[in-house]
């Protein structure tokens, strides 16, 4: 069986991230990172906010995405800047989840520094929060900064994991899927025009389906791992706050991202 | 304008290059073979300099071998060649 990790904070090690690194797992879910009135109350502020139109307008995000801007990064970080601002009003009464994040691998890896990724003294976007409403789903994909930003400093990291703190759930569907396959440059072949990958790349791996996500579970997933969102069904939308984080062995830095 | 999208399958020269064509645009005017030859007259790939006169084949090559391409295309000129716009399809994230 290919089975994600349930446990709280204080249950997770260092040797459950090395398996995930290693795909030993396909996933570590911390249960309750989160307090479910936290999650309200942020959800409640994320209401408040206009939200930035991406992708055509099918998706609702909040905070700009680093692939979207791959080739772009003045914008990037200009939009990293304007974004922080909106991040700091949501978060003024709430601890704040990229630094809540950062603490939990601070007590995994205590040698290594940890910090909101910088380059030429700009910072990176912190975090981005997704709103998937009624019928959205997230196609089969892979996130690889080494292989897609290769414009941006952040690339020479070494791991690349992805967090992502469930603020709503929907009322159904939004299953989380994760395939045991690690992408490889000869699957670009597989691409589909818009985004992510055929079907037909996965469809002999075995695969972890996650359908019991509940609002304050922290996600810890290796995005080279194909996976993909099922769709959301109900009038309730999943929202979700992600963030990447970048383990760098010989620098012995990790640092975050969106 | 025609579009068609496929992987970088070898480097040519400085700007020049191979695809293995995948997909094309419905609507497409012209037809377009399983391999087509591409002049990139302007390009948008991550690793590769704004200032084309940076370009080298070795940057080229790591920049499109394998790499799902979007090709919007000029026009083909006498030899077969199409002149065309080449950008990372797809890459933008959820």
């Amino acid at each position: 069986m290919w089975s994600p990790k349930y446990c709280v904070e204080s249950e997770i090690s260092k040797k459950d991230i090395e398996s995930l690194i290693s795909g030993k797992i396909p996933a570590i879910i911390i249960q309750n990172f989160f307090k479910k009135n936290q999650c309200e109350e942020i959800t409640k502020k994320i209401g408040t906010i206009e939200h930035e139109r991406f992708q055509d307008k099918k998706l609702k995000h909040i905070g700009p995405f680093l692939m979207a801007y791959s080739t772009r990064k003045k914008s990037y970080f200009e939009s990293a800047k304007k974004f922080q601002k909106i991040f700091n009003n949501i978060f003024l009464n709430q601890p704040e989840p990229s630094g809540k994040i950062h603490s939990l691998f601070k007590n995994l890896f205590s040698n290594y520094s940890i910090s909101l990724a910088e380059e030429n003294k700009q910072k990176y976007s912190s975090l981005i929060i997704r709103i998937h409403e009624n019928g959205k789903s997230i196609p089969i994909h892979k996130d690889n900064v080494k292989y897609e930003g290769t414009d941006y400093n952040l690339s020479e990291i070494d791991y690349q994991l992805s967090c992502v703190l469930h603020l709503q759930e929907s009322d159904d569907g939004g299953d989380l899927i994760i395939y045991d396959k690690n992408w490889k440059k000869e699957d670009e072949k597989f691409r589909q025009i818009e985004f992510g990958y055929s079907a037909k790349l996965v469809c002999t791996s075995k695969f972890c389906r996650i359908s019991d996500i509940k609002r304050g579970d922290l996600v810890i997933i290796n995005p080279n791992y194909f996976h993909q969102v099922t769709k959301i069904q109900g009038a309730t939308p999943r929202i979700s706050l992600g963030m990447f984080i970048g383990i760098s062995k010989k620098k012995q830095k990790i640092v975050s991202w969106a | 304008m025609d579009i068609i999208w496929g992987n970088g399958a070898s480097v040519l020269s400085k700007d020049s290059l191979e695809i293995n064509v995948t997909h094309q645009k419905d609507g497409n005017k012209a037809k377009y073979n399983q391999v087509e030859k591409v002049k990139i007259t302007e390009a948008d790939l991550p690793g590769l300099s704004q200032n084309q006169s940076e370009w080298t084949e070795e940057s080229l090559k790591t920049s499109i071998l394998d790499a799902f391409l979007k090709c919007e295309i000029k026009s083909r000129d006498e030899s077969g060649i199409l002149l065309a716009k080449v950008s990372h399809s797809g890459v933008g994230g959820y």
